[in-house]
């Protein structure tokens, strides 16, 4: 809010999350999502524009990602910063990390689905499919007989 | 009677053509469509909103259902195409028909890990190395689909034959495997 000074001049978008709840965002921030940029080139977007898909919580994490991605261009310790960020919520919280990945990808925001992706690439890295599902609470749907076959199939991935 | 005009009967809907549909206004918005809204449904949506131009908003709506399409063949489920003022919807069943249900009526709140798109999980996958992505393939069965093959990697690996059997060179963690290809080699 400190940068209202250089922000006079672009336009503000008003954003409806899934549970009601009313965002005002930068179009320059907005238009990072390709989603809203089809709607706003399509022209039905002079109100409102309702995302049925996006909850407050997930939608403000977005945002926020969306704003230090914007300044991490020309910046290497903000780059840092937002990784590191990113992977402790994949510790801490892996399911807000899913909806998370979700919620961009319905927005269509390719930087960010690029960036959610590495960390969660990085994250799996050397993981056992155990500690995996352990780490990110995935439950296991392979009845005893089927896991061993397919390990037993697979078994030079865990040489 | 042909079985549309049966349908068309039983709705109480008046279309010609299988083509013209119901106006944005008046279809469940991205649910099926099973009835036309009411007219104090449209009064309540009025008043949530603050708009006089339920109208507006209606379209704004509706072209966020045009818009998810193009880039989400594979979530399945229904299809939307924007014709003017109208939107067609063709049901179409799929496997993720359940997820899709899930995701389109009402709240995105929970999205499990075993629910994402596989398009969202190739991103992920395209940056594992063939171990890693054989690993993280079998953590559970809606990710099992988007397993490796070999064959098909994007980083290539040296296939070779060794004492009868068939055996590939992972470059990435620079070890000789042995391949289980379903071939068998005649020597």
């Amino acid at each position: 809010m400190a940068s209202t000074s250089n922000s006079t001049s672009s336009k503000i978008i008003t954003l409806r999350s899934s549970d009601g709840e009313v965002f005002e965002v930068e179009e320059s921030v907005a238009l990072e999502s390709n989603l809203i940029r089809r709607m706003m080139e399509d022209d039905c977007a002079n109100n409102i524009i309702p995302l049925p898909n996006v909850t407050a919580p997930i939608f403000y994490l977005v945002i926020e990602h969306c704003k230090k991605h914007a300044e991490m261009k020309d910046n290497k310790e903000k780059k840092k910063e937002l990784r590191s960020q990113g992977e402790e919520l994949l510790k801490s919280d892996p399911h807000t990390y899913s909806n998370l990945m979700e919620a961009v990808n319905y927005l269509d925001i390719k930087s960010l689905m690029d960036l959610t992706a590495q960390w969660l690439a990085d994250f799996l890295k050397g993981k056992s499919p155990r500690l995996i599902r352990e780490l990110l609470k995935i439950k296991n749907d392979f009845t005893p007989e089927e896991e061993a076959e397919i390990l037993e199939r697979n078994r030079w991935a865990f040489d | 009677m042909t079985r549309q005009e049966k349908w068309r009967a039983r709705k109480g809907v008046e279309i010609a053509g299988w083509k013209r549909s119901w106006v944005a206004r008046d279809v469940g918005i991205y649910g099926n469509v099973k009835r036309r809204r009411t007219e104090e449904e449209d009064k309540r949506i009025r008043v949530r909103t603050g708009s006089s131009k339920a109208e507006e908003i209606t379209r704004a709506e509706a072209a966020a259902a045009a818009a998810m399409t193009p880039h989400k063949p594979m979530a399945g489920g229904n299809i939307f195409f924007m014709d003017d003022k109208e939107i067609i919807i063709v049901e179409k069943k799929t496997l993720a028909q359940d997820t899709w249900r899930k995701r389109t009526h009402g709240v995105l709140k929970n999205v499990q890990w075993s629910d994402l798109p596989m398009d969202l999980l190739m991103l992920v996958t395209e940056r594992l190395t063939p171990a890693d992505h054989v690993r993280m393939s079998i953590t559970c069965k809606s990710w099992q689909c988007t397993a490796p093959s070999i064959l098909f990697s994007k980083i290539p690996v040296l296939l070779f034959i060794k004492n009868h059997t068939s055996n590939f060179f992972d470059p990435s963690s620079k070890k000789k495997h042995l391949a289980r290809l379903g071939l068998r080699i005649v020597g």
